[in-house]
């Protein structure tokens, strides 16, 4: 190996088993942007106050995500001698003192908030990580860190094999590490699955120079967070991926395009970058092997189409980010015009393993057509919002029942989208499909970059479409008449049928358009109704119902339904009055009575008085429309 | 050349040629709302689907290239109706009932529309009607009766729309109209490399802004309306004529205000213009002008000009015919003859038929020489270009300069005097060659150079002779470091140098065209004399110095009689006004009752440039054609007419005709033979030879400005119209940017005066009064004041001293 590099991580083990081993309890709570938003930060901030005012020695880091996102802020306590590890969940502000005092101070465990044992043997019903049903059946590879390690430390993934790829990828040849991730079958993992040694091996003989790298962190499908979560858990692994790129394609210089709305993982790669160039895994001459490579970590610029690879290299360039017509492709003109390699977050992430492993064991996971792992983020009406690591070929509904705890009380299947708002909606009876790339292609839709949402019968597809579509309209580019245009009149005969006006010519309509949009410049547009599109295979009936009968089955459509009094004696009712935000509900000397102009949907009032208020259909006959004064 | 065919017919095309352009010019038609020819394909409208052999689906045929045995179709089923339905999402957001409509022919603007009696905007109560790109797609494709999208919310009718922006005299934007093509954007961007229009927002938001959103007049807009003529609809549009401009003829001729000599195309309803767009066929301006290009010839109303001959009766002068009017003329001039000496000035804007004649009535009826108010300077060029050349004739090229690799500017501001030359300079800069700008003022240019020379106000020359200095003699020198560095190694060949003496100081033209001719030897040696352009004040400046008008100047002490040819010698010569003494009879052959005319006994009326046929003979010594667009006001006459009949009154023989005129010119000068079958628009290079010589003389040191005052610029600005100025028309420059005193805003403060104040300017013996503006091109301790402002007050400082310096008063309250 390496010299430089060999002792690099020779320090780095030797640091990391004396922090290990030092004898001090160590209590991590992990900190990304789900356990953000339910207060992990005070939830370190407390226990570090608790543990600095009761003087105990213990040692309080930060970690990544273990992928129960549902369950943050997680946490997992090392005992003092490091034979038991155990992950918590829900360890919310307002419990973390008691918390930290029962593990720290009384040297217990805490069954209640305990989700599974990582170190050691289980006991008192703790079931060991590996048996977790959330667990069971995952490979985390990629995920092999994440929760482990503290992403802010450098050497904590030296420690841990990170960079034995690299040391690998600076033995070989560019074309053997390109041969290597060719045989691994590693495909694309932004959404479009192209093998990523041949875009490596298009870069690598591009004849104009300077080369450049970037790696696509955009992740602006709604529902999709797996970059997220391996960028803020270790943001190293990235950084190991890009320079293998750069070894075998020649590339010197690099850019990590991070998603506006990504500022946790943008500091933390900011912070991992910063530590590569300390330890000169990053600048010139690295690790003395004559490889340069320089990486900036860039802030997108907050739109969606500026993860369409073009978009990205037209807002790094410093232009509007407008995705460029094609060809030429970024392998002959990307970024400042020059040859250009862009992959995914998870794409790069695969490059130090398949180095460091080889391509057999890498593709030897599974049979599946498809090949490795992948990462899934799981979304919806479900029990359990979490990321997972699996091989291809799970059915979805096992993504469904077993990771994602089964749909939530009260809620029944009714579809899926994977792919984001791009890619289409599926119905229930699809749930079988594997997770794969062919099927969904052959339905015309793509499974994507990871993201799976799942909704239930309270979830109109008239509402879906008009969200997804009016998500591709807001983020159109605007330089395609039918990209903007389009989906501008999609949304409008969508939301002119949501609120009761829906034509018979409506769904000719929008088959026209979904035929149109597909001379757009780029898959933004081109696949802007792809929902609609398999919406009106899959839920023709759904649209013919509000279209024809001006009722939604699905009860939600505002322009569709009406709130009334269910129940004048109510006593919840001046609370459900209390909340609405537009005082529609109103007590006149006929009783309680919801004043239709007013009221907004909202539905409020139905969930502080559920007895109180029911929800009509708008269009029904009046003969079955019950009066304030008759209910009572 | 590859063979493709389309639609079944074989047709020849380059390689690689865009399958668009390829289509258009055999004839084929295919929809294209968004394509600029020349540009790269922007792809924006999607309306220009063509089925391409091979390759599934339909194909855009702007980006699409011609391949050697490529099979097209433009006219299947198939793309017919992807073609409408595309279109018809442009229509959703546009005022499209016409445009659907089986009866537009039918109905009238007044009529109410038959099919949506609450409907307004249509193209039949629109601006551009009948002469609009979407109206004539929306008829090609097809689009009557095809409206998928009635009575939908967001549609064109149903929005509330952003106000137009009407708030400046050139361009009216109308953000209603727009279908986002961002032609404009591209044009403003790609061809004149200004950038003032961007595509702001996305989504259902997307617009296009001026600047950062706000009025044009507040944007880095030049007002050059390139964007105008691009536009597929009545988004944006000339404010002057944006309603009347509906031309029954169309005239390609020379613009007036400058040496470039840009081709326009004049329309004209009942013999008055109403509308400019760029001429087509000149290798200089190709499709582009300028703000003066296109608005010239409405800086005045038809009734500001003059349309009837004047006789003096008196005190007044009273109208009177043609035939009179040209006697009376005569008489008075062969009595002032017999009295003493006549003296004839020609203007600048004069053809070289006219000046000719002009010459011949001088010669032959006063014994002397015709002259021009522009002789001191040109002279003064003239000389210092014989002095290192031996001849004043320079064999530079303004063609070359796109192409050049290295071009070197010595101007005050060639941006504002000479916009297309400074386009020319840009398009060079942006394809990558090195730029050196030599100017105290900050000019647009400087953000495309590598380096700015940046001298004391007025010494521009001095400046460029020392750079010459340094780069023969090797030496260094701090301020000339960038230039140095972006000058040595420069290949000859392709190096071009532009100088634009200074209009109103012949000491400074002198001082520049010198430092510019050294600088020229400098970097091109022997050959220098074909790289370097002159770039003189005034439309037919070297014509004047072909046929010799520039060579003396009258002394205008005691002359008996003049005869001015379309000039206002009071705005132009200051020495002027000694001449126009009541004893000294006066004949004006122009078009304007300016301060001259006034003062005249007898003013025959004539059509100015627009009426004329003739030649310009522009900068780089091409000859270009005017031909007449506009018929003169009223009783007017066209200027040679004029000249012809006085000349005969005079007794004097002249060719009878423009063309025998050029005949006889050619017959003196027989470089001048080719441009008698010149055709209109495409203008011909002079053969004009190498010099003869090329060798670096040095310069005497610049005249000393008196300390601690402001020095005193003064330049050609861009928007002053020349005619206007002549009338000292309160609106000559319409936006109100250069009737002002322009400092430094560090000045400014200094000085106590904030924008707007009203100021006096002086340097103790002629005082201008007129509001202070700040201005961030003008360096610190000098003033800018505008050639053409106060009735040319500029000159007058500058006869006074040659390097001017003055002072600002405290504030006058107005
Ligand atoms: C509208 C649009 C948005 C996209 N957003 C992303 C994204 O956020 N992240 C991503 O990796 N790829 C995104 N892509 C796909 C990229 O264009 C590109 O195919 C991908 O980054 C290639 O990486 P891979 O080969 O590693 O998959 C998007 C594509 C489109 C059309
Ligand atoms: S399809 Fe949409 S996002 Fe893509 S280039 Fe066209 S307008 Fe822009
Ligand atoms: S811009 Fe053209 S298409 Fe639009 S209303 Fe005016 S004439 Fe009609
Ligand atoms: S203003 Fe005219 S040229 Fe500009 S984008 Fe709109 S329609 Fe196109
Ligand atoms: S650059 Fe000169 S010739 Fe050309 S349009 Fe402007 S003023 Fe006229
Ligand atoms: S001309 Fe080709 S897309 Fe507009």
């Amino acid at each position: 190996m390496n010299a430089a590099l060999q002792s690099l991580i020779t320090r780095a083990r030797e640091s990391y088993e004396a922090w290990l081993t030092n004898g001090r309890p160590k209590v991590n709570v992990c900190i990304d942007t789900s356990s953000l938003a339910r207060g992990a930060d005070e939830t370190l901030r407390i226990i570090r106050e608790t543990v600095a005012r009761e003087g105990i020695d213990a040692d309080i880091g930060i970690i990544g995500s273990w992928g129960f996102c549902w369950m943050e802020p997680t946490v997992t306590v090392r005992t003092a001698g490091g034979t038991r590890t155990i992950l918590y969940g829900n360890v919310t502000p307002d419990r973390a003192e008691e918390f930290v005092r029962r593990v720290l101070v009384d040297g217990e465990e805490v069954p209640e908030l305990a989700i599974a044992v990582v170190e050691g043997v289980s006991n008192e019903g703790i079931v060991p990580l590996g048996e977790h049903p959330f667990m069971q059946g995952q490979v985390r590879r990629l995920m092999a860190n994440c929760g482990i390690i503290d992403p802010e430390n450098i050497d904590h993934y030296l420690a841990r094999g990170g960079y034995e790829g690299f040391a690998n990828a600076l033995e070989r040849t560019p074309e053997e590490i390109i041969k290597e991730v060719l045989d691994s079958g590693l495909g694309g993992r932004g959404g479009g699955g192209f093998p990523t040694g041949r875009k490596w091996d298009f870069l690598r003989t591009a004849t104009a120079e300077p080369k450049y790298l970037v790696c696509n962190a955009d992740e602006g499908d709604p529902g999709a967070w797996v970059n997220r979560i391996l960028m803020e858990s270790d943001p190293q692994l990235v950084i190991e991926g890009m320079l293998i790129a750069a070894r075998a394609t020649g590339a010197r210089e690099g850019y990590i395009y991070i998603r506006y709305e990504y500022p946790l993982a943008f500091q933390r790669m900011k912070v991992a970058v910063a530590q590569a160039y300390e330890r000169g895994l990053l600048g010139t001459n690295i690790c003395g092997s004559g490889l340069d490579f320089d990486l900036i970590v860039f802030r997108g610029a907050g739109s969606y189409v500026c993860g369409e690879e073009t978009g990205l290299m037209s807002s790094i360039d410093g232009y509007r980010g407008m995705p460029r017509i094609k060809p030429p492709f970024p392998a002959q003109a990307g970024l400042w015009n020059k040859p250009t390699n862009v992959n995914n977050v998870e794409s790069y992430a695969n490059a130090p393993l398949i180095l460091r492993h080889g391509a057999a064991w890498w593709s030897s996971v599974s049979d599946a057509k498809d090949k490795g792992t992948k990462m899934f983020t799981l979304s919806g009406a479900i029990k359990q919002m979490g990321c997972i690591e699996i091989p291809f070929g799970y059915p979805v509904r096992r993504l469904l029942e077993q990771y994602g705890g089964g749909m939530r009380d009260g809620s029944v299947l009714k579809g899926f989208q994977p792919g984001g708002p791009l890619s289409g909606i599926l119905p229930a009876s699809e749930i079988d499909l594997p997770v794969a790339l062919d099927p969904y292609r052959e339905r015309g839709m793509f499974l994507g970059s990871g993201g799976i949402i799942f909704f239930d019968q309270h979830t109109s597809v008239v509402d879906l479409c008009t969200y997804f579509v009016g998500f591709a309209e807001d983020e159109s580019c605007g330089r395609c008449t039918t990209c903007h245009g389009g989906t501008q009149r999609a949304v409008e005969i969508l939301r002119r049928m949501a609120a009761g006006g829906g034509r018979d010519s409506d769904l000719d309509k929008l088959e026209e358009l979904t035929r149109t949009l597909v001379w757009s410049n780029c898959l933004h547009g081109q696949f802007a109704l792809t929902t609609v599109k398999l919406a009106l295979r899959y839920f023709r009936d759904e649209f013919e119902t509000v279209i024809r009968e001006k009722r939604d089955p699905a009860g939600v459509l505002s322009g569709l339904i009406r709130y009334e009094i269910a129940n004048q004696a109510d006593p919840l009712l001046p609370e459900a009055a209390d909340i609405c935000p537009t005082d529609a509900i109103v007590e006149t000397h006929e009783g309680w009575t919801i004043v239709d102009e007013l009221c907004v949907r909202c539905g409020a009032c139905r969930e502080v008085a559920p007895g109180a208020v029911r929800v009509v259909e708008r269009f029904a006959q009046p003969a079955a429309e019950p009066t304030a004064a008759a209910a009572r | 050349m590859a063979k493709i065919t389309v639609n079944g017919r074989v047709i020849e095309a380059p390689d690689g040629a865009v399958l668009l352009e390829v289509l258009k010019e055999n004839g084929f038609y295919v929809s294209s709302l968004c394509y600029i020819p020349g540009l790269k394909p922007y792809a924006g409208c999607r309306t220009c689907l063509v089925d391409v052999e091979g390759p599934p689906g339909l194909q855009l045929s702007c980006t699409t290239t011609v391949q050697d045995g490529m099979v097209v179709r433009t006219d299947t089923e198939e793309i017919r109706a992807a073609r409408k339905a595309v279109t018809s999402i442009i229509l959703a957001n546009h005022s499209d009932r016409c445009l659907t409509c089986h009866r537009r022919e039918h109905c009238h603007p007044g009529d109410i529309c038959l099919r949506d009696d609450v409907v307004t905007h249509r193209c039949l109560t629109c601006s551009k009607n009948y002469r609009c790109e979407l109206q004539a797609t929306c008829e090609k494709v097809e689009m009557a009766g095809y409206e998928p999208w009635v009575g939908e919310e967001r549609s064109w009718y149903a929005t509330a729309h952003p106000e137009a922006d009407r708030a400046n005299p050139f361009l009216e934007f109308d953000p209603q109209m727009c279908i986002i093509c961002t032609r404009c954007q591209r044009a403003c961007n790609e061809i004149r490399h200004t950038g003032a229009i961007t595509l702001s927002g996305k989504g259902w938001d997307t617009r296009i802004a001026f600047g950062a959103g706000g009025p044009i007049h507040e944007s880095n807009c030049d007002f050059c309306g390139a964007c105008i003529d691009v536009c597929p609809t009545a988004a944006l549009m000339e404010h002057p004529n944006k309603w009347v401009a509906k031309p029954d003829r169309w005239t390609t001729t020379t613009c007036d205000s400058c040496a470039i000599g840009c081709s326009i195309r004049l329309g004209t309803k009942e013999g008055r213009g109403v509308i400019v767009r760029p001429g087509v066929g000149n290798p200089v301006s190709g499709n582009q002008i300028c703000v003066r290009g296109r608005f010239h010839y409405a800086s005045l109303k038809p009734r500001e000009r003059l349309g009837r001959h004047l006789v003096r009766r008196g005190t007044i002068l009273a109208p009177s015919n043609y035939a009179d009017a040209v006697a009376e003329a005569a008489r008075h001039l062969r009595q002032a003859r017999e009295r003493g000496r006549v003296a004839v000035l020609v203007g600048g804007t004069a053809t070289n038929e006219e000046a000719l004649l002009a010459r011949i009535v001088a010669r032959e009826a006063f014994g002397t020489e015709a002259t021009t108010a522009l002789a001191p300077v040109l002279r003064a060029v003239a000389g210092a270009l014989e002095a290192r050349f031996g001849t004043a004739r320079m064999a530079g090229n303004l063609e070359a300069l796109a192409k050049a690799k290295t071009v070197v500017v010595v101007h005050d501001d060639i941006e504002e005097s000479h916009n297309i030359a400074s386009l020319r300079v840009k398009d060079a800069a942006v394809a990558g060659a090195r730029l050196v700008v030599i100017g105290a003022l900050r000019s647009e240019l400087c953000d495309f150079a590598a380096a700015w020379v940046r001298p004391a106000p007025n010494e521009e020359g001095w400046a460029a002779a020392r750079l010459a200095e340094l780069l023969l003699g090797g030496a260094d020198e701090a301020a000339f470091a960038d230039a140095l560095a972006a000058l040595r190694g420069a290949d000859p060949e392709s190096t071009m140098v532009l100088v634009a003496p200074n209009p109103v100081s012949p000491g400074k033209a002198a001082a520049m065209a010198a430092g510019a001719a050294n600088l020229a030897i400098a970097l091109c040696g022997e050959r220098a004399s074909e790289h370097l352009v002159v770039l003189p004040p005034e439309a037919n400046a070297h014509g004047l110095l072909d046929l010799g008008l520039a060579a003396n100047e009258p002394d205008w002490e005691g002359l008996a009689g003049l005869l001015v040819f379309r000039d206002d010698p009071t705005l132009t010569v200051p020495a002027a006004a000694t001449a126009l003494r009541p004893e000294c009879a006066v004949v004006v052959i122009d078009g304007l009752l300016h301060e001259t005319a006034k003062a005249a006994s007898v003013v025959i009326a004539e059509g100015r440039a627009y009426a004329a046929e003739g030649t310009y003979t522009a900068a780089d010594f091409r000859v270009q054609r005017l031909a007449p667009a506009v018929r003169p006001e009223g009783e007017a006459v066209r200027g040679f007419e004029a000249l012809r009949a006085l000349a005969e009154a005079l007794g004097v023989s002249v060719p009878a005709t423009p063309e025998e005129a050029l005949l006889q010119i050619a017959a003196e000068r027989p470089d001048y033979m080719p441009a008698a079958d010149l055709i209109v628009g495409e203008g011909i290079r002079l053969d004009v030879s190498r010099a003869p010589k090329a060798a670096v003389v040095p310069l005497a040191e610049p005249p000393a400005a008196a300390a601690g005052t402001l020095r005193l610029i003064s330049s050609r600005d861009l928007y002053t119209a020349l005619d206007a100025a002549a009338l000292r028309h309160p609106e000559a420059e319409k936006l109100h940017r250069y009737d002002r005193v322009r400092l430094a805003p560090a000045d400014m403060a200094r000085l106590a005066v904030r924008e707007g104040d009203v100021v006096e300017v002086t340097d103790g013996r002629l005082t201008v009064t007129a509001p202070v503006a700040a201005d961030e091109r003008v360096p610190e301790g000098a003033v800018y004041l505008s050639s053409l402002m106060a009735g040319g007050i500029a000159a007058a400082f500058f006869a006074a001293s040659p390097m001017p310096t003055v002072r600002i008063g405290a504030p006058v309250t107005a």
